[in-house]
């Protein structure tokens, strides 16, 4: 069971998770691939605005969605942002 | 009238169902037009990445070079996507090269703006700041147009890691808005992975080949060093750094520092490289060690340009010392033999002189004794060099029979009574009783007896020459018959003792002794002969002037076994016959 802080916890690491990629994948590409995962609700700036369902799931679901696209890259990306955030896990960091 | 009332509604609802029909029709062939037309999408973009990937693989060949894949993949753009330009940033050491392709045309704040983009990409990917870095630029295609100023207004970036590592990025950008928002560019992501894999891999076995590589040139015996075509060092092997005496990681001064004061390593690398003398082989003397330094250019093989360039030092101190020992021989024998022929020229020329008429028949007899006790001295130093010439070319033959050892060793010390007793020497012989019969070649042992007793009488100026012979025991069981010669002479330095029974034995220890002559061959041939009956020698000495005694086993007959053929005979104890000897018995 999330507690209220853990889901803005979540929002707050897949916003910075998405903003991370716009920078380095460029904003269409990081948004466009952010926006596939029905879970999530994301603005132009990209920020996560709302998670629907298990927050967990739908981080895993970005972070695949973002290895795909640049593989090792993303992962240390996630691995490093996972650190400010002790109390989330992923399954795709590692 | 109802007729006609049927009849109208059956026309219209026709009409109504033909337009449905036609309506329905329509949309499915709509809709399977969309589906064939999605795809012939997905197929040309399919064909499109299979195509880029196999010119990747065909032109990066096992160069590993991330420009390639890069450049491969920013040139294939064009046929998928529309963009103003396409721009890539190498990461190389600390330095970073961006080139940019215009394809249409666009102002330098543009392309300033796509700089800073890939920078702040690149320092998010690397986790450190890269945006004051030293920054290569190159920008080609396109005239650039200064008048116009859009900025970017889409972009997206492909980053190509290899091995794990990252090795630049590849940045696509337009001046339109709302490009690359669809899954055109996902394509582009997928031969960048796919590429980065098959490099990766790649890599991976070339590395480990590289290890093996480096393991081997690690443990050659020889020093190994080799430098790029810029003389950066590539490997200074273990070897080569124990011979030179530097540190574990040597850097290039280093090595040229150790050489100082022998040749200028880097002045001969020049030439080398140069072509003013592909190879070069010289000599040096360094930390007591001889060392034969060749140095040759390494070229490519296809382009046949040179690449780099390889230096061996071969450690020759023991060969060299060798080399003199086989000269100093060489002059020892030169002399040894000389000597006796201008003895016996010179007897031969007083015989002359005088007349042999009109010598007396005692002087005459005194000048022939000394032309035959000369000549017999050189025979002997001719019979060891031709020994030492069998035993060298494999022919020496040593052939077994069971005989009384205790005969031998008599009959010898009975023939050098005369010596022993013209030198005031007296001798001791303990023979142990019933000794048992033993497996050894007489004529070779009588040859043993004769230089082990020559030399206690050669060494010893005052005193006594003890022979012993008896069963050797291990726990009470015979195994072979031990001899011993013991002398008061001169005795032997400890660390004298092993060098006596090699060839150059006499010339290494110094034991020469000047009035005597001999061919210092004589305990080499001895330990040749003892080794080949299946014996072994050693010699004891309590140090100079302590006196010496040399020991030799023979195997007893009864522990001799006949091989499978039953013809030859062969001794046991595992102590081995030398393959230089031949041992076929010839008689019972």
């Amino acid at each position: 069971m999330n507690t209220l802080s853990t889901i803005e916890d979540y929002q707050s690491l897949l916003s910075d998770l998405v903003k991370k990629q716009m920078v380095m994948l460029g904003p269409a590409v990081a948004l466009t691939n952010a926006r596939k995962i029905s879970a999530l609700t994301v603005a132009g700036d990209g920020s996560v605005t709302a998670i629907s369902g298990d927050p967990q799931a739908a981080l895993d679901a970005l972070a695949n969605q973002y290895m795909n696209l640049s593989g090792q890259i993303a992962q240390a990306t996630l691995a490093s942002l996972l650190e400010k955030y002790p109390q989330i896990k992923s399954q795709t960091s590692g | 009238m109802d007729i006609t009332i049927s009849l109208a509604a059956v026309t219209i609802i026709g009409t109504f169902s033909g337009i449905a029909g036609y309506f329905l029709m329509r949309s499915k062939y709509k809709r399977e037009l969309a589906k064939g037309r999605s795809r012939e999408a997905e197929l040309a973009t399919k064909v499109y990445e299979t195509a880029v990937l196999k010119e990747i693989g065909e032109r990066i060949g096992y160069s590993l070079d991330a420009n390639k894949i890069i450049e491969i993949i920013s040139g294939s753009l064009g046929q998928l996507l529309p963009y103003s330009t396409v721009s890539h940033m190498i990461l190389k050491d600390d330095r970073i090269s961006f080139v940019t392709n215009v394809n249409e045309s666009v102002s330098h704040s543009f392309i300033n703006d796509v700089r800073g983009k890939m920078l702040a990409a690149l320092s998010e990917m690397l986790m450190e700041v890269k945006l004051d870095v030293d920054v290569d630029e190159s920008i080609s295609g396109a005239i650039l147009d200064e008048s116009g100023s859009l900025p970017v207004a889409s972009f997206f970036n492909l980053p190509i890691v290899i091995s794990g590592r990252l090795a630049g990025i590849i940045n696509v950008a337009s001046k339109t808005e709302g490009l690359y928002v669809g899954d055109d560019t996902a394509v582009l992501y997928r031969i960048a992975i796919g590429a980065s894999e098959a490099v990766s891999r790649l890599q991976e076995v070339l590395e480990e080949e590289k290890g093996k590589l480096a393991a081997a040139v690690e443990s050659l015996s020889d020093g190994v060093l080799m430098v790029d075509k810029n003389y950066q060092l590539i490997v200074a092997n273990k070897k080569l750094r124990q011979l030179l005496g530097t540190i574990e990681s040597p850097k290039i001064f280093d090595i040229v520092n150790a050489l100082a004061g022998t040749f200028d390593l880097r002045i001969k690398m020049e030439e080398v490289m140069s072509g003013a003398e592909p190879v070069a082989s010289f000599e040096i003397v360094l930390h007591d060690k001889v060392l034969a330094v060749s140095a040759a250019r390494v070229s490519s093989q296809r382009r046949q340009k040179p690449i780099g360039l390889v230096v061996l030092f071969h450690d020759i101190t023991d060969a060299k010392a060798l080399e003199k020992l086989r000269q100093d021989f060489m002059a020892m024998m030169v002399h040894e033999l000389r000597s006796p022929l201008t003895s016996i020229k010179s007897t031969v020329a007083m015989i002359k002189s005088a007349g042999v008429g009109t010598l007396g028949a005692e002087d005459l007899g005194k000048y022939l004794q000394n032309i035959a006790s000369t000549s017999e001295t050189m025979l002997d130093l001719v019979n060891d060099l031709l020994d030492v010439a069998k035993v060298e070319a494999g022919k020496f033959d040593i052939v077994c029979d069971r005989g009384d050892l205790g005969e031998v060793i008599l009959e010898r010390i009975e023939s050098f009574k005369p010596q022993m007793a013209a030198r005031g020497l007296l001798i001791e012989v303990d023979i142990e009783k019933d000794l048992p019969a033993a497996w050894f070649d007489k004529v070779r042992i009588k040859q043993v007896m004769n230089n082990l007793l020559s030399n206690a009488i050669k060494y010893t100026d005052a005193g006594t020459v003890k022979v012993l012979a008896a069963v050797e025991k291990v726990n009470g069981a015979p195994i072979d018959i031990l001899v011993s010669v013991a002398d008061t002479g001169i005795g032997i330095e400890a660390d004298q003792a092993d060098v006596l029974f090699s060839k150059f034995g006499q010339l290494e220890s110094g034991r020469g002794h000047g009035e005597l002559k001999s061919s210092g061959l004589g305990l080499y041939i001895t330990k040749k002969i003892v080794e080949g009956v299946g014996g072994k020698i050693w010699v004891n000495s309590a140090g100079a002037g302590a006196g010496s005694t040399f020991f030799f086993t023979v195997p007893l007959a009864a522990g001799a076994k006949r091989d499978q053929a039953g013809q030859n005979l062969v001794v046991p104890q595992g102590q081995g016959l030398l393959k230089n000897f031949t041992t076929t018995k010839v008689g019972q």
